[in-house]
């Protein structure tokens, strides 16, 4: 019989498009799927307590979620649970009540870095075994309670992620781009490139708040999937910082990009070079004035770029789509 | 495009065959969504109100998004099969078929309300009062 794969975890666009990415890798190699996101389709009391935006009431959040993940589970008898993200919604003792009924397998990719919190912590004794994002913190979760944990880097997906070159089309055109949440590192950063003369394309939510300087840059396009390849692919640099959670691990928009066929400037990550070669298929910078530098040097030979953006694709392919995850993933489900 | 594709299945209906749109904004944005959409559903026809369809579905930016007028718009612009409303700036795509329209305005409305009324200060002071209570009477037995 093959196995049924029940997913959980956010759809929000914060969170990209793993969870379904992730979901059809899965149903391609042959699983039977659902997914029971954690963002929309949510129970009536979800609902009302998310909208109340009251942290209150997030306790009201997670019994009803909670309620709703187990009777779905319940109904649809899934011989795999795997969560997606964090887990900060399903109490443990729904988990370990599923596990007596279901005698199914619980596995977890935690990508967050978020698991210190009540229900984050005391899951972690029930997972089989959690795939984390960052390759530092296996070791952590393991004296955390976690029974078996290994490292899963991010990847992307050649259906969802690939070249859309559009030479005729200045929308998407721009030496830099930049696609995130207004970190200050980022700002910063940012207002250096400006300052240089560079073109900027920024997108992303709550950036009107950030520094005035950085205003005329900012992109009021809604981002949605075909526009980030657009993105990529037609920006010379696209540029990339990691978010204030990662220790080692590197974030699935390096992985889109090299889809795209685009470049990726990146601040240094170890698990970025574990899946990328600096200078062949990414840049790596240090500093604002590092970057300067690169970028005048890159822009003024944009054949090296060219080749860069072509390597890292090549590389994509032989090794980071979703489907390599999935093999990854299996060899520890078998 | 994997992500219109989760929320149309979600629904539990076939694929759309014609679907029409409602786009108050820029070009910018129509041509994006567009795009997205046409690449999400490659059988589909695509073309924009007023024409009979089998879904119409808004298109939306959340600064100007506003529960009733969106009630009132799918009422008045159901296709055949039902309406999609799309927020842009969330991505957030619901789809919601003709059968049951009138309960999931009711819910939308219900919630709108009562997440409404839990933010008011007062009620939120209420409810911290009533668990402060519960868990002393808790303790005390």
């Amino acid at each position: 019989m093959a196995e049924r794969i029940l997913l959980t975890g956010s759809t929000l666009t914060g969170s990209g498009d793993v969870l379904m990415l992730l979901a059809r890798a899965f149903f391609q190699s042959g699983y039977e799927t659902r997914i029971v996101s954690a963002a929309d389709g949510l129970p009536f009391w979800s609902r009302v307590a998310r909208d109340a935006h009251v942290s209150l009431f997030r306790t009201i959040d997670s019994v009803s979620f909670s309620r709703h993940f187990f009777q779905t589970a319940i109904s649809w008898k899934p011989t795999i649970i795997f969560i997606y993200g964090s887990n900060v919604f399903i109490f443990p003792h729904i988990l370990e009540k599923l596990k007596r009924k279901l005698d199914c397998r619980f596995f977890l990719w935690e990508v967050n870095n978020n698991f210190f919190g009540e229900i984050g912590l005391r899951s972690l004794p029930i997972y089989d075994h959690v795939f984390a994002l960052d390759s530092y913190i296996p070791p952590v979760l393991q004296v955390a309670g976690a029974k078996s944990v290994s490292h899963l880097p991010a990847c992307a997906d050649p259906q969802e992620h690939y070249p859309i070159p559009l030479p005729n089309d200045a929308l998407y055109h721009a030496d830099m781009s930049f696609l995130g949440s207004p970190y200050p590192n980022r700002v910063e950063l940012l207002k250096h490139v400006v300052n240089r003369g560079f073109s900027l394309r920024i997108y992303g939510d709550r950036w009107h708040a950030a520094d005035p300087s950085l205003q005329p840059f900012i992109s009021d396009m809604p981002v949605l999937g075909l526009t980030k390849s657009k993105i990529f692919t037609n920006s010379r640099i696209s540029l990339n910082m990691q978010g204030p959670r990662m220790i080692n691990a590197e974030n699935f928009r390096v992985f889109e990009v090299a889809a795209s066929a685009g470049v990726s400037f990146s601040t240094y990550k170890p698990d970025l070079v574990q899946c990328f070669t600096p200078e062949k298929e990414v840049v790596l910078f240090e500093n604002a004035g590092d970057l300067g530098e690169k970028m005048d040097y890159y822009l003024n030979h944009p054949a090296e770029l060219d080749a860069i953006g072509r390597a890292a694709r090549e590389r994509f392919l032989e090794e980071h789509t979703y489907q390599h995850r999935v093999k990854m993933i299996e060899k520890v489900i078998q | 495009m994997i992500y219109l594709q989760y929320a149309y299945q979600k629904s539990g209906l076939p694929n759309p065959a014609r679907i029409a749109f409602d786009v108050h904004d820029t070009d910018v944005v129509r041509a994006e969504v567009l795009a997205e959409f046409a690449a999400a559903f490659p059988d589909c026809n695509v073309a924009f109100l007023p024409v009979q369809v089998d879904w119409s579905i808004l298109i939306y930016r959340r600064s100007h998004d506003n529960l009733q007028s969106r009630i009132h718009w799918g009422r008045k612009n159901m296709g055949r099969v039902g309406v999609g409303f799309f927020c842009v700036d969330d991505r957030q795509f619901e789809v919601v078929p003709r059968a049951s329209y009138l309960i999931w305005a009711c819910r939308e409305i219900l919630i709108s309300t009562l997440s409404g009324v839990f933010r008011l200060r007062f009620v939120g002071k209420f409810f911290l009062r009533l668990v402060d209570r519960i868990l002393w009477l808790k303790e005390s037995f």
